[in-house]
């Protein structure tokens, strides 16, 4: 039987072996009371920092230690196998933040801020949500006006991951309210800087180990230096940092699936009724090996777009393709593997009540499922 | 200075286990391998003297193919070279012939200090790293629990029976078994995974060793007759009921049999 995963390199698989490791050790035993109690696991961030694994996709010169989109992408599943919720806080930081700063940031800026955030010293937040804006992102109404050498925001985000834990944040704010998509800007807000606040932690039906947050910029005035990537070309610069984000949540998707298809396999093989194991129900069977196909098909959906990324090739349809499915099939295999459980699923002790919580958020984030449709039926010709 | 770590790499310890056609093994076929557990903590310590200052560690493994990737990890988390001994003449080798096949690899390294884990999470056996250091002369500790430089070699603590520690000086060249949880193993940093792939590993046949012949099924002088899972036991009664009726029970048993 050939590995199903033989088009891994030697150090992807390695890289893959370390990371189960990190996780079963260091995540999987504080997933169930973070989420409980709503809490960031901080010691996450420099843990990972410290081996290397934030700076994973960044150039070495800002700290980084290289590597690929599909090595990115085994990371996220791997996290998310352990805790939706604390995959998704590094998600934001190196995926989101970090990358905006890399990408558009000033030498100034990636001097400063890299190097201790992908070590995990310091921690970023992607402001871009608010109340009346989020798949239309046209309708940001954080205004941020020029005065002298500076920019004054005002305004407010909302749904905001890492809020109540970032040092410093990328925040989309419209320079050019009348052009809408074309008159948004990227700025990098510090976390003490005056008249910005968080307004209150979030409470959240899932991914509960993130720590979610309303912010507030009252008169907030920042220099123009931290001005990230050219004014008014905000939006265009989030579209590329977004893609990403697709390959990331089918990752996510694939990770949370799988833990639950681990969990109603082995409870499968080991919960009896009428004198065999329930595992032997063609009910149960047939739902498991669907689980199973349907993870497949979500991980090989994600690591065609990771491949075609790193191949410098189109990779759009894919990532929404592989964000779509997956995230899709993770809340049905999830559903099933609930509903297996039976009552013991069902008890707040189980981490099979935690998936099903958790998985609701990638049909969401990232782009809802309809706009993924929507934007897959353009790309396929309608 | 130069450190030869021996790794076995064992079958992972979530792996289904089935016994193969000849009930001689298990089916190695479709489940996963890792380093034994025993052996990660030698690595971890030998990758401490490292980080301490000057040396060189060596990581050497017997083994099919799928053992590259216990070298791998190996060479991922800090060691700088491997060595592969692979031959299937080595199949069916009993302790003493691992021991030979070994002590061989560190006669070409010349090693001053041979570091491994005291047992095998899948054989249990104990019997390879005293042979080995007997095969070399040097001499030895097992079952370590903390090992610190002492003059021109290592100062060990042994786990005894109930706890008790047993204090030994080894000089150098020399060879420590460690017991396992003696330190904590670090993970494989990223960068370590990628720099993995450009440290050397070197392949080596019983031939190449001088040991063509000496080891295998046909030099052994132990062999596995079988494995199998023990046989359910008769004679055991469960008493059910509430705690009162249970010990009520229970006393009338005891009483019947005249132990009271």
């Amino acid at each position: 039987m050939a590995e199903p995963d033989f088009y891994l390199s030697e150090e992807q698989r390695e890289l893959q072996r370390a990371l189960r490791e990190f996780v079963g050790k260091e995540i999987a035993p504080i997933a169930a009371a973070c989420d409980a109690e709503e809490r960031y696991p901080l010691e996450i961030f420099s843990k990972l920092g410290g081996l290397g694994y934030l700076g994973l996709r960044f150039p070495e010169d800002v700290g980084g230690s290289g590597g690929t989109c599909l090595d990115y992408a085994i990371l996220c599943e791997e996290l998310a196998f352990g805790s939706a919720g604390i995959a998704l806080g590094i998600y934001v930081h190196m995926a989101l933040a970090c990358a905006a700063l890399e990408a558009f940031g000033t030498e100034t800026m990636k001097e400063t801020w890299l190097p201790p955030a992908l070590r995990g010293e310091k921690i970023g937040a992607w402001a871009f949500a608010e109340a009346g804006a989020g798949s239309d992102a046209g309708s940001i109404a954080t205004r941020a006006v020029a005065d002298g050498d500076d920019f004054v925001l005002n305004g407010s985000k909302l749904f905001i991951t890492n809020g109540p834990i970032a040092d410093f944040l990328i925040v989309v704010a419209s320079t050019e309210p009348e052009q809408r998509l074309k008159g948004l800007s990227l700025f990098l807000v510090e976390r003490d800087r005056p008249g910005f606040k968080v307004a209150g932690s979030l409470s959240k039906l899932g991914v509960r180990a993130s720590e979610m947050a309303e912010l507030v910029f009252e008169d907030c005035r920042v220099p123009r230096e931290n001005l990230i990537g050219r004014e008014n070309r905000g939006f265009l610069d989030s579209l590329r940092t977004l893609t990403l984000g697709r390959i990331a949540s089918a990752a996510f998707a694939t990770g949370v699936a799988r833990a639950a298809f681990e969990a109603t396999l082995d409870y499968a093989g080991k919960r009896k009724q009428f004198g065999q194991p329930i595992g032997s129900f063609q009910a149960v069977r047939f739902g498991i090996a669907d689980m199973a196909v349907q993870i497949e098909a979500s991980r090989l959906l994600c690591h065609r777009a990771a491949i075609a990324a790193d191949q410098g090739l189109p990779h759009g349809r894919e990532a929404n393709m592989a964000k779509l499915f997956a995230t899709e099939a993770c809340t049905k295999i999830v559903e099933r593997a609930l509903h297996f459980h039976g009552a013991a699923g069902f008890m707040s002790e189980s981490p099979i009540q935690r998936f099903y919580r958790d998985c609701k958020v990638f049909e969401l984030g990232e782009g809802s499922s309809e706009l993924q449709r929507d934007m897959i039926a353009r790309e396929i010709g309608l | 200075m130069k450190i030869l770590v021996c790794l076995k790499q064992v079958p992972h310890q979530d792996a289904r286990l089935d016994i193969d056609g000849a009930g001689t093994w298990i089916k190695e076929d479709g489940i996963k391998f890792e380093i034994n557990s025993y052996d990660t903590f030698a690595l971890e310590e030998a990758l401490r003297i490292k980080d301490a200052g000057e040396a060189e560690v060596v990581v050497v493994s017997i083994g099919p193919d799928r053992v590259t990737q216990a070298l791998r990890t190996a060479l991922g988390m800090g060691a700088d070279r491997a060595i592969h001994v692979k031959d299937a003449e080595i199949d069916g080798s009993d302790t003493l012939g691992i021991a030979k096949v070994l002590a061989a690899v560190a006669k070409e390294e010349s090693p001053d200090l041979v570091l491994m884990g005291l047992m095998s999470d899948d054989g249990n056996a104990s019997a390879v790293p005293p042979m080995m250091a007997e095969l070399m002369g040097v001499p030895s500790a097992t079952a370590v629990m903390k090992a610190t430089p002492e003059g021109d070699g290592y100062r060990c603590e042994r786990e005894l029976e109930g706890g008790a520690l047993e204090v030994v000086d080894l000089a150098k060249p020399c060879l420590i078994a460690v017991q396992s949880g003696l330190n904590q193993v670090r993970y494989a940093s990223l960068k370590g995974i990628m720099a993995a792939k450009k440290k050397p590993m070197d392949t080596k046949s019983a031939g190449d060793l001088g040991l063509s012949g000496v080891v295998g099924a046909a030099g052994a002088k132990a062999q596995i007759e079988k494995i199998y899972a023990p046989v359910r036991g008769e004679g055991a009664e469960i008493i059910e009921g509430s705690t009162d009726e249970v010990v009520t029970q229970l006393v009338g048993k005891i009483k019947e049999l005249g132990l009271l």
